[in-house]
């Protein structure tokens, strides 16, 4: 048997952080792009009850209900932004939208 | 799991300036619902007006408090106070100069040479999500701990993201936003990451608890825990974003030039006053022990950052993202303050003050760089250079408020900029960065070829002929009153430098007490 | 009282501002009516403060605001008036009000009224924190705000071309003496490590811990500057044509009162001066020699504001004589009497300006005592007492300053700046008189049919009476010589008490001893207890007999320049033409204003304007501009590139955040962290 300790997590942890941030530099569709983003989020959070955890503190663990939060009000807004996007550009295709540059 | 829960009743009188701003916001709310449409505009104008003045006569009764209160998550100290100060002053001035630009909305020149209105903006929603984005830059300068730091930089960004799509019918403004939006998210996920760390090594979220931690286990070779320096890494570039630190900068020329003008006003300077709280209280308050290894890094940030929105302003004719390059390169200039921090700060160490004071004054004469911008908008035509032709023979005042803002970006003396960026000079060279405080000047000198093109366009080109509407009452005020300021409050440097030097200074000794 | 000091200069600092905001839009003529409001409360302000400080015998202070904080070098504007400043504060305000006043007359239906009455109080403002600065630099720059108003002023009518080129040359020249003023600051901060005057670190306590090389450096530095401001010889030639600019601004600035900074600067740095003697002898010499030569200058002009510009030069000398001879007392006394007649004159000469429809020349007036009967007796009064006739204002403080430098302690210097005085003295009362003969008497010179001379209004006339009253009474603030109201009230500047009570001991020994001629009186005293490094310096009483002969002396030389103008240009014994004739080569210098433009014109501006062209062509274009714009071209491509970074693509921008997240956590962990050692 092998014991699950915090190196475990935290390794974890960091490969989900990694995986989303790819998503966010490889993929253009702006609703995977911002699911990406919540990986990263969700690894944070990961990384954060481990540590609480391990430190057999509470302050990991609150603060991961916070961030849960926060990240539902962002999903709002982001899933708005998304809407008014498509329905000007008709596209949520990240690369097609590039009007402002240089 | 010996949980240690202190039950102690908060003391609410601490933060009440704060909350001030947030029973605003709430009544806005309520009242865009129910106050009738012929005094809407002017009821809830006055409502933020009074609110926010009312919160910053509540901050003055707090100067000179140093304490803390919710279990050490909130802070009333000089720092809270002088950074809420700022960013209340910036809320009063959105509030003034974007009025017109609510009562008008967006106007557009049509094929047919006549005025028309292409996007009408909500006026109540306006000012709410303004004073929700206000009330979160005030937690981040009060903030004690990672989770009240944290919170509030979000509140104040997601607010702000809003505001950037708020004329939603062009394209650029929702393109704008979502750019912001993601890359500030990404942001958002590694700033995150980074605070974890630092969590998971100190095992503490409350900043004075993590300085006495590092202190606790400095052995006095410098800290090489690799895990410590990644926390350290992560949270420079979060906030390196927050603050558009090159080269993480890149959301704002698109932002600010996507933005509605008033709101590119507010964003220039709101989330960056919270971004450098954030950073004075995670640096300077919390990783202090730390702070040879992070003052190398900023110095290098500042450094790049400076020139590269310099060096790219020039190439510019689109005014808005002119400015935009240009905050960039003011951010370089701000954080040089961070750089020149000396460990183990005292009093005497100038730089936490001239960086205090360095965002003070480009509050003042950024936002009123936009204010002229938000007038000129007016004629229903875009922000480029072109659109300052003549400015000078038609709206003579406006034209010299213009020039003393862009005098005072540039750093003319005696102007207020001047000012600052002499003290930023002076806490360089006392920290034996020369290298750094020769640059800025440099950097300065490139500038004038940006800033004193617009002067030269108002002043010596012929007006175009186009209709020029009035300025409103309040829009004139507004930009006279900052001209003012950015005239005479260098003038007064002094007194305001007193109070940064203080406050800073308190903050630093406290930091170093509890490291002991 | 003190509270309310600063008051004083702020109130037409606001009224400048708010003309110069809304004159244009909102205020229109009633711009004047503010500004001169403004004045007259100042003016009250000043009065009793004065007071104030009369009754006290002490000087008051009030601290405004830190300056500039910067290490040792720390400076707060504070404001300081003891009686020197309140004299200053009283004629400043009093001439600055009457001038106000005559000006709404005198500018009325100009169109750009609202400029003037915006740099009038602006000057005022600047001029008053001139006299109420306790340090150096909050001086210089004031000094320097009074430049910039009189060159506005001065180049009031923009329109007119010789206006411009008399602006530029004033402020130019006078660029001269700020240079040394900037320098001698920069020196004092360097010796004293401050640039405070006074308290126990101040300055003027702390002379004696200087060299006598590097105080005479000092001082010769300071009148420098003073030499600007007060148009001495070799700085004068910019005062006379300053005289293009509007008769009021004349009046004020370039006769009563920022011409006179430069004797309230010596005066003020007195302990400066007095511990060294060579600056005492160049200070005498200057001030004698430019006496002397204005005069003769005055002699022959033809203008009527000229020969009134070149009296106020010559008056000016008499004052800084007086100071390099250490008669302080009087110098001062002379600056405010000759405030006070020299800007009667200015306004009379205004108010037959105006009635002569613009016309200046003094050759095609005459006979106008019959048009204007008000301008007439004020100005007579204003140049009887600038000749110095018994009993009106100019003749008790010149015959002090005559009799001061033969006294003096400065021998033989005194002496002979003291006859120069006494010859320039009998010149004075002969152009004075030669002005009014020639103006007011004989035949009518203009065509009366074109012509129409007429009295001024009495907004102008009033102020030209409110000027004769204290023209004709102000000398008895003075009276008996040396020991007047005035000299009581403002002595505890000059001379220390004390040491003065100390010292009487073995000045009665000097006295007694020798009581015969003054000058070797003086030596004696000298050489009894004159060590005057510490700034305690002892006026020398004169004797009644000295007091009374040196009357006579200067009431015969004035007489005497009074009766010879009379029999040459009233009844006509003797012909000027014919005289001008038989003195050919005199009249010309002095025609010439001995040539000091055409010197200066070919020692300095041409040589000067040679080397600009040639820095300009070959140096400027073919070397720093391509420099420089080969930099600029090089930096604007480098931004044309640069911008196409910014590709528009979110994907490119989170790629840019995440690379630099990683050579920023590579570079930092290879190197720093414990990871890989």
């Amino acid at each position: 048997m092998l014991d699950v300790g915090l190196d475990h997590f935290l390794f974890l942890s960091a490969i989900l952080f990694i995986i989303g941030m790819m998503g966010v530099l490889i993929r253009r569709n702006l609703i995977v792009i911002f699911m990406c983003v919540e990986l990263m989020t969700n690894a944070v959070n990961l990384s954060l009850v481990a540590f609480a955890w391990n430190l057999n503190s509470i302050d990991g663990q609150a603060f991961a209900l916070f961030i849960i939060a926060v990240a539902a009000a962002e999903a709002v807004v982001g899933l708005a932004i998304i809407i008014a996007l498509s329905r000007r550009a008709h596209t949520i295709n990240v690369d097609e939208v590039r009007t402002l540059r240089n | 799991m010996g949980l240690d829960l202190d039950l102690t009743a908060p003391d609410l009188t601490l933060a009440w300036p704060q909350l001030i701003v947030f029973v605003m916001t709430v009544v806005l709310l309520f009242a865009d619902a129910f106050v009738p449409k012929a005094q809407h505009f002017a009821t809830l104008t006055g409502i933020s007006l009074v609110g926010y003045i009312g919160a910053a006569f509540a901050l003055v009764t707090q100067s000179g408090q140093n304490a803390a209160t919710f279990d050490g998550a909130f802070r009333a100290d000089g720092l809270t106070v002088f950074l809420s100060l700022i960013i209340l002053v910036a809320a009063v001035a959105t509030v003034v100069i974007s009025a017109s630009y609510l009562q008008n909305g967006e106007q557009q020149l049509g094929s047919d040479g006549r005025l028309r209105i292409a996007n009408s903006v909500p006026a109540g929603e306006f000012y709410v999500l303004i004073g929700f984005s206000v009330f979160g830059a005030m937690l981040v300068a009060a903030a004690g701990n990672l989770i009240v730091l944290y919170i509030g930089i979000e509140l104040s960004a997601l607010a702000t993201y809003v505001l950037t799509a708020f004329a939603k019918r062009r394209l650029t403004s929702v393109e704008g936003a979502m750019k912001y939006f993601l890359l500030g998210l990404f942001a958002s996920a590694i700033l995150l990451y980074g605070m974890t760390w630092i969590y998971g090594v100190t095992g503490s979220m409350d900043l004075d608890r993590i300085a006495a931690h590092l202190a606790g286990t400095d052995a006095g070779d410098g800290f090489t825990d690799p895990a410590l320096l990644l926390g350290l890494l992560l949270l420079v570039v979060g906030i390196g974003f927050k603050m558009a630190a090159v080269p993480f900068h890149f959301w704002t020329p698109d932002a600010y030039d996507g933005a509605p003008t008033p709101v590119t006003a507010f964003m220039s300077v709101v989330p960056k006053a919270a971004a450098f709280a954030a950073a004075i209280r995670l640096f300077v308050q919390a990783l202090e022990p730390l702070s040879d290894q992070w003052t190398t890094l900023w110095a290098v940030l500042a450094l790049v950052t400076m020139v590269f929105g310099n060096v790219v302003a020039i190439a510019q004719r689109n005014v808005k993202r002119m400015l935009a390059y240009s905050s960039i390169a003011h951010t370089g200039y701000i954080m040089v303050g961070l750089a020149a921090y000396t460990s183990g700060g005292t009093i005497d160490d100038p730089s936490i003050s001239s960086l205090l004071f360095y965002i003070l004054a480009y509050t003042f004469m950024n936002i009123g760089a936009f204010a002229v911008i938000t007038y000129l908008q007016q004629r229903g035509v875009g922000m480029m250079l072109e659109d300052f032709n003549g400015l000078a023979s038609t709206r003579p005042l406006i034209a010299v408020a213009m020039t003393l803002f862009m005098a005072s970006l540039m750093g003319v003396p005696p102007l207020l900029g001047f000012y600052a960026k002499y003290y930023v000079i002076v806490a360089a060279i006392d920290a034996d960065l020369l290298w750094l405080a020769v640059t800025i000047v440099v950097a300065s000198a490139v500038s004038a070829f940006f800033y004193l093109r617009i002067v030269a366009v108002m002043y010596f080109n012929q007006p175009d002929g186009r209709p020029l509407a009035l300025p409103t009452r309040l829009l004139s005020g507004g930009i006279g009153v900052l001209a003012v300021a950015t005239l005479l409050l260098g003038l007064f440097s002094s007194p305001i430098i007193d109070l940064a030097d203080q406050w800073s200074g308190a903050l630093t000794v406290l930091g170093r007490t509890a490291g002991q | 009282m003190a509270d309310l000091l600063f008051l004083i200069p702020l109130i037409p600092l606001v009224a400048s501002a708010v003309v110069l905001l809304f004159g244009r839009t909102v205020l229109g003529d009633r711009s004047a009516i503010l500004s001169t409001a403004a004045v007259a409360v100042s003016w009250l302000l000043s009065v009793v403060v004065a007071v104030d400080i009369y009754r006290s015998e002490e000087a008051i202070a009030q601290t405004l605001f830190r300056w500039i904080p910067s290490g040792d070098f720390d400076v707060r504007v504070n404001l300081y008036a003891d009686q020197l400043t309140a004299v200053m504060l009283l004629v400043v305000s009093t001439v600055g009000l009457l001038v106000h006043v005559y000006s709404i007359g005198y500018m009325r239906g100009d169109p750009g009224l609202y400029r003037f009455f915006a740099y009038l109080p602006l000057f005022v403002f600047s001029m008053l924190m001139l006299v109420l600065a306790d340090n150096f630099l909050v001086m210089y720059v004031f000094w320097e705000a009074v430049g910039l108003c009189s060159y506005l002023l001065i180049s009031y009518y923009f329109r007119r071309r010789s206006a411009n080129n008399a602006a530029k040359k004033a402020f130019i020249v006078n660029r001269v003496g700020d240079l040394g003023f900037g320098l001698g600051i920069m020196f004092v901060f360097w010796t004293f490590g401050t640039v405070n005057f006074f308290g126990e670190t101040g300055v003027f306590e702390r002379v004696g811990e200087a060299g006598s090389t590097t105080i005479t450096v000092i001082a010769l530095l300071l009148f420098l500057g003073a030499m600007g401001k007060s148009a001495q010889f070799p700085l004068h030639t910019w005062l006379p044509d300053a005289m293009e600019g509007p008769t009021p601004v004349s009046a004020l600035i370039h006769a009563a009162t920022m011409v006179t900074a430069g004797i309230y600067l010596v005066a003020r740095a007195q302990s400066i001066f007095l511990a060294s003697e060579t600056a005492m002898l160049i200070v005498a010499s200057i001030g004698a020699f430019t006496a002397f030569m204005a005069a003769t200058i005055a002699l022959t002009q033809n203008d009527i504001k000229r020969v009134v510009a070149y009296s106020t030069l010559s008056q000016l000398g008499y004052m800084t004589l007086a100071l390099g001879t250490g008669a302080w007392m009087a110098a001062i006394f002379h600056l405010v009497t000759h405030a006070f007649f020299k800007g009667l004159l200015f306004l009379g000469a205004g108010s037959v300006i105006h009635g002569m429809h613009d016309q200046q020349d003094i050759r095609a007036m005459g006979g106008l005592k019959k048009y204007m009967p008000v301008t007439y007796w004020t100005f007579l009064a204003a140049a009887l007492a600038n000749a110095g006739i018994i009993p009106l204002a100019g003749y008790w403080s010149k015959d002090e300053i005559i009799l001061g430098a033969w006294i003096s302690d400065y021998q033989p210097i005194g002496q002979i700046v003291s006859i120069v005085a006494i010859v320039s003295a009998f010149l004075t009362a002969l152009y004075m008189f030669r002005l009014v003969f020639v103006v007011f008497h004989g035949r009518e010179r203009f065509d009366p049919a074109v012509v129409h001379p007429h009295e001024s209004p009495r907004v102008m006339t009033l102020p030209l009476v409110a000027l004769a009253i204290p023209t004709v009474l102000i000398g008895f603030i003075g009276a008996p010589p040396e020991h007047g109201l005035y000299h009581r009230f403002v002595e505890p500047v000059f001379y220390d008490v004390e040491a003065e009570e100390a010292e009487a001991a073995t000045y009665v020994v000097a006295q007694e001893g020798d009581p015969a001629p003054a000058g070797e009186a003086a030596t004696a005293a000298d050489a009894a207890g004159g060590d005057h490094s510490d700034g305690a310096y002892l006026p020398h009483e004169p004797s009644t007999a000295q007091i009374v002969s040196f009357g006579v002396i200067s009431t015969v030389a004035a007489v005497g320049g009074l009766v010879l103008a009379w029999l040459i240009y009233f009844r006509g014994a003797i012909s000027p033409v014919e005289l001008g004739q038989r003195f050919r080569r005199l009249y010309d210098i002095s025609y010439h204003k001995w040539y000091f433009d055409e010197l200066y014109d070919g020692l300095i501006v041409r040589p000067l304007r040679s080397s600009a062209i040639f820095l300009w062509r070959v140096v400027d274009i073919d070397v720093i501009d391509a420099m420089v714009n080969g930099v600029a071209g090089g930096l604007a491509a480098v931004s044309q590139r640069l911008r196409q970074v910014q590709t528009g693509l979110v994907a490119n921008y989170a790629l840019a955040i995440a690379l630099g997240m990683v050579v920023l956590v590579g570079v930092y962990l290879t190197a720093f962290s414990s990871l890989f050692r």
